[in-house]
């Protein structure tokens, strides 16, 4: 079976001269249609440019990436009618209405209106915002926002979808069927590429999970084929062990010995 | 409006069918739909739907200034010639301040830049964005000098004025292009935000003192000798224009003449071309990467010493003071929203000395108007009130949730040290500033006086503050910001202003030393300030978090 998504040997920095920081640093992968893929890593480790890249927003990157047998470099309007992407931050135009915003999004990729506002509007019930459908969203809590955006990045039925720590500042109802619909969605053969600090709902739904950290991937597998040489009980431990940061206990200590000092 | 532009968009694949012309016409329309819901500083409506419109109806008041000096002059090169001087300035200050949101809207980045939209596609968009934003306000300032040059000239007059305000369009796009590309070639993603803060700042503050350069324009226009043209005329896009107007009206089609018609012609024409094939289609990948931030690095631009640190020793007495202090010196030097609604304030202080100074000087000069200078001295006071009066509005209102938070006895710490921190970081240099020049004016004695005078101004502020209940600074949200107060407060302190100018001019009169006035007052000063640290929480405005 070929891949759906390949990413070989790519890199990427931002700034320049002195002020610049290496995001990426020759980073390969291959991912397979009807996963789905954990990828994690501490703050600042690359997550973000990755799916940037892979969704065709960050096009300054060295290496080859493809999509569905594409190039991103030539193919990116046909690679982009295939994939959903939803980003980190709750970023729309917030002046707008769930309803018009989505409408608009349903028009930039082709769906005929009535077609769009039915979905748009059912999803919108669905996720608990018909209420608020006719309300401006720049007074939208971040979780109503996000419900939004995750609309917006599955109106239109893709094969691929890209998420970018898409739980947050969602409730806990919003959290289990958001898993649920992700579950569900690789069921019928959709591939997703899902980006998250929450690492009990990494472990949980994740067929594979990626871990990187300054750039580079330092771990790739299942859960079970991760743990299997340290046998932690935990993503989170693992990932502790993984990227580091072992010795949480002892830096706790240090935080409340420094807090302490204040009488 | 917008159907019109969307019929012809539909039009656009008899062109281009490299184009999305859906995708066009959505993006548009939203654009469109965006610029109406804009909320502006100093919005009154929390849900605004006419933003656009409002601003368009501002240019049809400018047409109509310059329809005046059109209909009034006798000779109609000079007044073409500040007619256009006023709308592309204003055109080009008001598209580098206003428009750098909507041309400058990273989020594009991801909303559109994800969706299978072409570069192509997107540019279009662009460009016919901008160009409609434009034209609404070329057409808007034509509409009334059209009828003033119709009665005035004839029909041919009015065409050639409106293709010229045409052309002076195209010719803001491409200036306004120039730059910004211009300078996200040169600066990073933050300090060009940064210098568009401070083009938005410069904005404001024009269009409060515009109108006083107008009138004093049109004398030193009517002296223009067209029969011997300066060379540097030939650079001024107005004089483009104002002499292809002339051209036409007069029939006389010299040298001068011919050569400012081509040019008014092929330089909007030239940086049209140079905007669509140059500098516009690298854009998406500009805004792109000014998305990706930066890391500014502020304790290595104040390394080791900080003056906000050793002022608020200087001048606080209590760590929650000196806190405040710091809070408030820092938000008004970094934060942009801060800066855009307080710095015009202090701008506008600068407008006036310059407009009292430019008609008043010569007088003051010869001794004919001698205590005018008390007036320089005193009004200040009116724009300190308002400065410090609005630092309570702010969009991140709700972090005031630490006022309620910390152990906070006397809020009256927050209050004085927000009056300090506003006071030795903004208006005292202000004032001290502008007032200079009366010392090149009445030389040195005049310092002492100066100082009397701000101790004063300092003393009736705090007499007026303890009268009202005070607000803790950024506690109020900004979408309840109304002009009312500020009317009210210009009501109070017009007469307080010119009844300490009174108590000036009365020291002046009896010849007391203002060397014995000026301990007495700082006495005086230091006592209110004291007075306002111990407020206590019945004196504070309720506020929510």
């Amino acid at each position: 079976m070929d891949p759906i998504i390949s990413f070989k040997n790519v890199s990427k920095t931002y700034g320049r001269f002195s002020q610049s920081k290496v995001a990426l640093n020759n980073i390969s992968f291959d991912v397979f249609p009807g996963k789905i893929i954990g990828y994690i890593g501490p703050n600042g480790a690359g997550k973000s440019t990755t799916i940037k890249i892979l969704s065709g927003i960050i096009a300054d990157f060295t290496g080859d990436v493809s999509i569905m047998g594409m190039d991103i470099r030539k193919d990116a309007l046909a690679i982009k009618r295939k994939i959903g992407y939803i980003p980190e931050n709750a970023a729309l135009y917030d002046v707008l209405t769930p309803i018009e915003y989505l409408q608009f999004i349903g028009q930039l990729y082709g769906m005929n209106q009535t077609e769009t506002d039915e979905k748009a509007g059912k999803l919108l019930e669905l996720l608990e915002l018909k209420a608020s459908k006719n309300q401006r969203m720049n007074t939208f809590s971040k979780g109503m926002k996000q419900k939004v955006l995750l609309i917006s990045g599955l109106i239109h039925n893709p094969e691929i979808i890209f998420l970018d720590e898409p739980l947050s500042g969602l409730d806990a109802n919003s959290v289990i069927i958001v898993k649920e619909v992700l579950r569900q969605l690789a069921n019928e053969g959709k591939t997703i590429f899902y980006s998250s600090h929450i690492m009990d709902v990494v472990e949980k739904i994740s067929d594979r999970i990626i871990l990187i950290a300054n750039g580079e991937v330092i771990a790739d597998g299942s859960f079970e084929e991760l743990n299997s040489k340290s046998n932690e009980k935990s993503l989170e431990m693992l990932f502790s062990k993984l990227t580091g940061s072992e010795d949480q206990t002892a830096k706790a200590e240090e935080i409340v010995h420094e807090i302490a000092k204040t009488k | 409006m917008q159907r019109i532009v969307i019929f012809f968009l539909k039009l656009l694949p008899l062109f281009r069918s490299d184009v999305d012309v859906n995708q066009v016409v959505q993006i548009f329309r939203v654009k469109f739909l965006m610029d109406n819901r804009k909320q502006v500083v100093n919005s009154r409506s929390k849900e605004p739907n006419y933003t656009l419109w409002l601003q368009y109806l501002l240019y049809v008041f400018f047409g109509g200034v310059a329809s005046i000096i059109i209909g009034v002059g006798d000779a109609s090169f000079p007044a073409f010639l500040l007619a256009y001087t006023f709308f592309i300035f204003m055109l080009c200050l008001h598209m580098i301040a206003d428009f750098s949101t909507v041309m400058l809207d990273t989020r594009d980045n991801t909303i559109i830049l994800p969706r299978p939209v072409s570069e192509k596609t997107y540019l279009m968009a662009r460009i016919m964005h901008i160009s409609v934003y434009v034209l609404g306000f070329a057409a808007s300032f034509a509409i009334i000098p059209c009828i003033t040059i119709l009665f005035k000239f004839n029909l041919l007059a009015v065409i050639i004025f409106l293709v010229n305000t045409l052309l002076s369009s195209v010719l803001a796009i491409f200036v306004t292009h120039l730059l910004y590309l211009g300078l996200m070639r040169i600066v990073s993603g933050e300090k060009f935000k940064d210098i568009i803060n401070y083009f938005q700042i410069l904005v404001t503050i024009v269009l409060m003192g515009g109108y006083q350069f107008f009138i004093q324009s049109i004398n030193t226009l009517k002296h223009l000798k067209l029969e011997t043209p300066d060379w540097w005329m030939y650079l001024l896009p107005p004089t483009w224009m104002a002499a292809s107007n002339n051209a036409f009206i007069t029939f006389n089609f010299d040298q001068f003449s011919l050569i400012n018609i081509a040019l008014s012609v092929l330089i909007p024409i030239f940086g049209l071309m140079l905007v669509i094939k140059v500098l516009a289609p690298g854009f998406s990948n500009k805004l792109q990467i000014m998305d990706q931030g930066e890391i500014r690095d502020v304790a290595k631009e104040s390394s080791g010493f900080s003056i906000s640190a050793y002022l608020a020793k200087l001048f606080t007495r209590t760590s929650n003071e000196a806190a405040m202090f710091g809070l408030i010196w820092k938000i008004a030097g970094r934060d942009r929203k801060f800066k855009q609604m307080i710095y015009p304030m202090l701008g506008s202080v600068v407008v006036f000395f310059g407009i009292m100074f430019y008609t008043q000087f010569k007088y003051m000069l010869s001794g004919e108007n001698a205590k005018f200078y008390l007036i320089l001295l005193y009004f200040p006071l009116f724009y300190l009130f308002i400065v410090y009066t609005n630092v309570k509005f702010s969009d991140n209102y709700k972090s005031a949730w630490i006022y309620k938070i910390i152990p906070l006895d006397r809020p009256g710490e927050v209050v004085s040290a927000t009056l300090k921190a506003i006071s030795i970081k903004l208006f005292v240099p202000v004032y001290l500033g502008c007032n200079a020049v009366l010392i090149y004016i009445y030389g040195a004695p005049i310092v002492i006086e100066i100082i009397a005078a701000l101790l004063m101004n300092y003393i009736c502020l705090c007499c007026l503050l303890l009268l009202f209940k005070f607000d803790l600074p950024f506690t109020v949200d900004n979408a309840n910001k109304t002009n009312n107060a500020n009317m009210l407060v210009s009501m109070v302190l017009l007469p307080v202003s010119a009844a300490v100018s009174g108590i000036h001019y009365l020291f002046l009169y009896f010849h007391i030393s203002f060397l014995l006035v000026i301990p007495l007052l700082g006495f005086i000063c230091w006592f209110l300030f004291r007075k306002i640290r111990l407020i206590e929480w019945k004196k504070i405005e309720v506020f929510e978090v």
